[in-house]
């Protein structure tokens, strides 16, 4: 996302730019670039997903600097909106993608030129200057997050705006003019006639603000993230309001980004006679402000830390975290008998009902949520997470199962450890408060109730007590910011400890040895075995591409039309990587090509891991199948085997050999390659220099004028031929000139060579 | 006499090299190896992974999807530690090299198919101290002992803290230089603690244990080690790169 710097210092004082790059980069996000824009620079921050809810907002991103820096947020203050007059529109919301819509309308207003400080800004961040009342909306969206949208009432059919699918074919035009064929599953806002808006991704042209625009209906809603998300692929439409719904936000941001916008409007598209009407807001199910709890113990062990509770406090309070410390089993002790007489609802939402309704496990998740503990939702599920103890050990806020033979019994966990079968069955459950006495949620139509002496329970009915937390242990209950939906689990709080206190604090720590010893991996081992044995004998690795025009599985969506299957086969892979790299047999020095390749290959419906095995070579009178039958016997000698395939390019499966089980691991020579030379696109010429020296044993003299006459250019010298006779001997070099900038043509080379000759007649020698 | 220059030995490919050599790191600190398979399905790939249905992190990782199986092609190794949990309970420590592919355009420095080696340690109190020292032993055996690292926050679905490692440049020592686009770090790895859910998932009580994993890109370490200046030339069957090794 690009942010103004500018921007930013109305909401926290800022370091240097630069300064400002590194503490984003090493305690938050990525910053990919800072650039000077007029008097401001734009930074252009990688927002994390997790992070995406909060920090697509200056707003977002300025409450995160005043985090790491310490220094204070001024947040953003609006008017809440008096409403000069209560607006005729009636919102139908018949969708459960919508959880809040919140619009008001305003009469009179003048749709003209931004003023230049809004054309700047929108220019800074890369955007475009429409008209004012656009222009702001898109500015709230930057500055809070929050998506807006605008519609020019006087084009709207009716008075009422409903949120609905379309009907399937129905047809919108877009503001920029695309058209588009509805379908049902398609979520609009439209009139009594016409979709107005694909919901939370982008306008309609119907109504839509323009400069004759004098009235309008301004909204500001929440959208689903997952249908905004489908719907963005389907219509191939993305928006920067998609992007920020797809990521999901708080419904409880839509009020303050309405009244934003409407400051707005007030003031810079204003006439004497502009009238701002109620706030009309749809807010069906609000959820509950969300806890979340950890320990400092917990803390420091995920980290690596010894924070003190004193530092852990205070990352909180700079995070603008409420929070406050709790004796978990007291409070949910005590907590529980305020909510006597609230009523039983089977399968009761702990964020939406609770603590409205409950059922008997919607009441311990929610009591100990409330108090710094996530446990399971299901009853089954807490009797699997607790920890199993008898009934003599029972102590206040510790829970006793019970199958009551009534109803749905659970036998299996569902969420924790999903998938453990329990035998005696689950299907109810109720809190210890010592001295006999239990409290639960129950279904015979008391809500939550106390019962004085727990004995009352038929003894065949109870199945277990579990101690979900220790006696004493203390806990931080953190409500996590309305805005912050990353904050959910207590690794999430430990996160945010960790990179607002620096990961550069965590000191290294040895692993200490585990309760396990490891196992040989057969797999891995042989094939580093077998590449060592070809190794050896000449042959040398390469690695073929998976994807082929012809195979038995195909994928769906092929990068080319003939890469649309997967290899079947090693072979015909191997013929070509031989014949490709016969052509070069002189770059490398030598006459046979000799490749391996150890990996999968799909056949049938299923993966399997084969070695295939190729020669080639430039002299016609080699027996490519004999190379590669010796490397067969070598292999079967090394590992066992009576492989029998045989021909000059083979596949041998791998998954079918009987390899015996190995003691240890086996490593492979490293190389000694530090750092490659590129591969010149140009091709490579040819010359062969013979020559008679007096004497035996001079080839590295000969080799080494070569190779001083020849330069940078000579990338190979292979000595081809070798004899001696009267006392001297001829060598007959191969030389490879090859440039890494053109084609070499004669005009470069027989100058190379002539210096060559000339030097080798100065030295006494005889050219051939 | 006439005798022909021949080459004794072959080559093995610098992808294998760089395997063998990170895998060699992590077995002397009692990791195991750990392989699995390369079509995989949407469950290990993703969901045991804590990759939720139609979330923007799916973006991240384009799919190679098969026609007529509901399987895909594995995205990373990752599905090795969803596999290896639920196989063999906790405590492990593990390496899971191999194949894994993207649907993306290539270019110099992307292939769709390259290879990943994935860690994953499990234990009763495995900390990011824990994780830390064993990246930093793994990147000094690699790419000298000076090497420094530094650990941002990051992102992926199956960690929690989720972080970026940086290490500082080995070529320039952190002066910046071409190599590290003159910023002094390059950016190595992804690592974190083991999400709750990942563990849940493979059957192993998040209560009782933790643990860290990381992924590297084999290809990318290759690369950078070698100066070998574009990924595809890995892929092509040519022996060009490969006999330099």
């Amino acid at each position: 996302m690009l942010v103004s710097y500018e921007w930013l210092k109305h909401y926290v004082e800022l370091p240097e730019p630069k300064k400002l790059a590194d503490i984003l980069n090493t305690r938050v996000f990525e910053v990919e670039g800072i650039e000077k824009k007029g008097d401001d620079f734009v930074i252009d921050i990688d927002v994390l997903p997790n992070r995406s809810h909060d920090c697509l907002s200056h707003i977002g991103i300025a409450k995160e600097i005043a985090l790491l820096t310490g220094k204070p947020f001024k947040d953003l203050e609006v008017e809440k909106i008096k409403g000069d007059f209560k607006s005729e529109y009636n919102i139908k919301i018949e969708s459960d993608a919508c959880p809040r819509y919140t619009a008001c309308e305003i009469k009179n207003i003048e749709v003209k030129e931004s003023p230049e400080y809004f054309k700047v800004m929108l220019e800074t961040l890369g955007q475009r200057s429409i008209n004012n009342v656009v222009d702001i909306v898109n500015l709230v969206m930057i500055e809070t997050g929050q998506p807006l949208h605008a519609f020019d009432a006087d084009l709207i059919d009716g008075k009422d705006i409903y949120v609905k699918n379309a009907e399937k074919g129905e047809k919108m035009t877009t503001l920029d003019g695309q058209d588009l064929e509805l379908d049902e599953e398609t979520l609009v806002i439209k009139d009594s006639k016409n979709p107005l808006v694909l919901a939370g991704i982008k306008g309609g042209n119907k109504a839509g603000v323009n400069e004759k625009t004098t009235n309008i209906v301004l909204e500001a809603a929440n959208w689903n993230r997952t249908l905004i998300r489908k719907t963005t692929q389907k219509y191939n439409i993305k928006t920067d309001s998609s992007k920020r719904f797809e990521n999901e936000i708080t419904p409880e941001l839509t009020e303050k980004a309405l009244e934003r916008a409407v400051e707005m409007i007030s003031k810079y598209a204003n006439t004497s006679e502009t009238k701002v009407s109620e706030v009309i807001d749809i807010y069906p199910r609000v959820a509950n402000l969300y806890k979340v709890g950890v320990s400092t113990k917990e803390v420091n062990n995920l980290l690596g830390l010894n924070l003190k509770d004193s530092e852990i406090e205070e990352i909180f309070d700079r995070s603008g975290f409420e929070w406050k410390k709790v004796n978990t089993k007291d409070e949910v002790v005590k907590m529980s008998q305020e909510f006597v007489g609230v009523p039983y609802k089977l399968g009761a939402s702990v964020v939406y009902d609770a603590p409205k309704a409950f059922d008997c496990s919607s009441f311990s998740a929610y009591l100990y949520a409330q108090n710094g503990l996530s446990i399971p939702r299901v009853s089954v599920d807490q009797y699997v997470f607790g920890k199993e103890i008898t009934k003599e050990e029972l102590e206040p806020g510790d829970l006793i199962f019970t199958n009551t033979g009534e109803g749905k019994i659970h036998h299996e966990t569902i969420e924790f450890l999903p998938g453990i079968e329990i035998k005696e069955g689950v299907d109810h459950l109720r809190i210890y408060l010592g001295d006999n006495k239990v409290i639960h949620s129950t279904r015979t139509g008391e809500g939550v109730v106390v019962i004085e002496d727990f004995s009352t329970i038929p003894e065949e009915h109870i199945v277990g007590y579990r101690r979900m937390a220790e006696k004493d242990a203390e806990r931080y209950v953190v409500t996590a910011p309305v805005e912050r939906l990353d904050i959910r689990i207590k690794q999430d709080l430990i996160e945010e400890i960790g990179r607002v206190y620096g990961y550069d604090n965590v000191s290294e720590q040895d692993v200490d040895s585990i309760d396990r010893v490891p196992e040989i991996n057969k797999e891995f081992e042989y094939n580093n075995i077998i590449k060592g044995v070809l190794c050896e004998l000449g042959f040398s690795e390469v690695f073929t591409g998976s994807f082929v025009e012809k195979g038995d599985i195909a994928v769906l969506k092929p990068l080319a039309e003939d890469k649309g299957f997967l290899r079947a086969s090693l072979v015909p892979l191997l013929e070509d990587a031989l014949e490709r790299n016969l052509k070069n047999a002189d770059l490398f020095g030598v006459e046979d090509i000799k490749v391996f390749e150890i990996g999968k290959v799909f056949a049938g419906q299923d993966e399997k891991m084969v070695l295939g095995i190729g020669v080639t070579s430039k002299n016609k009178k080699t027996k490519s199948d004999d190379i590669v039958k010796s490397a067969i016997d070598k292999l079967n000698e090394a590992l066992r085997t009576d492989i029998k395939e045989n021909g000059s390019v083979v596949e041998i499966n791998l998954d079918e050999l009987k390899l015996v089980d190995l003691n240890e691991h086996f490593t492979l020579p490293q190389t000694e390659t530090k750092k490659v030379k590129p591969i010149s696109p140009y091709p490579f010429v040819l010359r062969d220099v013979a020559v008679w020296v007096p004497g035996e044993n001079k080839e590295d003299e000969v080799l080494e004028l070569i190779q001083k006459e020849a330069g940078d250019l000579l990338i190979k010298s292979t000595l081809f031929d070798i004899f001696s006779k009267d006392g001297k001997t001829s060598y007959a070099f191969r030389l490879v000139l090859q440039s890494m900038e053109k084609t070499l043509t004669d005009e470069e080379i027989n100058p190379i060579m002539d210096s060559i000759y000339s030097k080798m007649e100065d030295s006494g020698w005889e050219i051939r | 006499m006439t005798t022909m220059n021949k080459e004794e030995k072959g080559h093995i490919h610098p992808i294998t090299h760089t395997i063998n050599e990170i895998v060699d790191v992590f077995v002397d600190m009692g990791f195991e190896v750990a392989t699995g398979p390369e079509i995989e399905d949407e469950y290990h790939n993703f969901d045991a992974l804590n990759v939720p249905k139609d979330h923007p992190a799916r973006d991240m990782q384009d799919t190679f999807w098969l026609k007529g199986i509901p399987k895909l092609l594995r995205t990373h190794t990752s599905n090795v530690q969803a596999r290896f949990g639920k196989e063999h309970g906790a405590p492990f420590k593990i390496v899971a090299p191999g194949k894994v592919y993207r649907y993306e355009a290539t270019d110099r420095t992307h292939e769709v198919q390259f290879h990943q080696l994935e860690g994953m340690v499990v234990g009763k109190d495995i900390n990011l101290g824990h994780l830390k020292k064993a990246l930093l032993t793994f990147l000094r055996k690699v790419f000298g002992e000076d090497v420094d690292i530094q650990l941002r926050p990051g992102f992926f679905p199956f960690v929690e803290p989720g972080i970026e490692v940086d290490m500082k440049c080995f070529r320039c020592k952190g002066e910046g230089c071409a190599t590290c686009s003159h910023s002094g770090w390059i950016e190595i790895l992804g690592a974190g603690m083991t999400h709750p859910n990942v563990l849940n998932l493979a059957g192993i009580n998040p209560n009782e244990y933790q643990g860290f994993a990381f992924g590297i890109g084999v290809d990318r370490i290759a690369m950078l080690k070698y100066g070998i200046e574009d990924v595809r030339q890995l892929y092509n069957g040519d022996l060009r790169i490969v006999n330099q090794f």
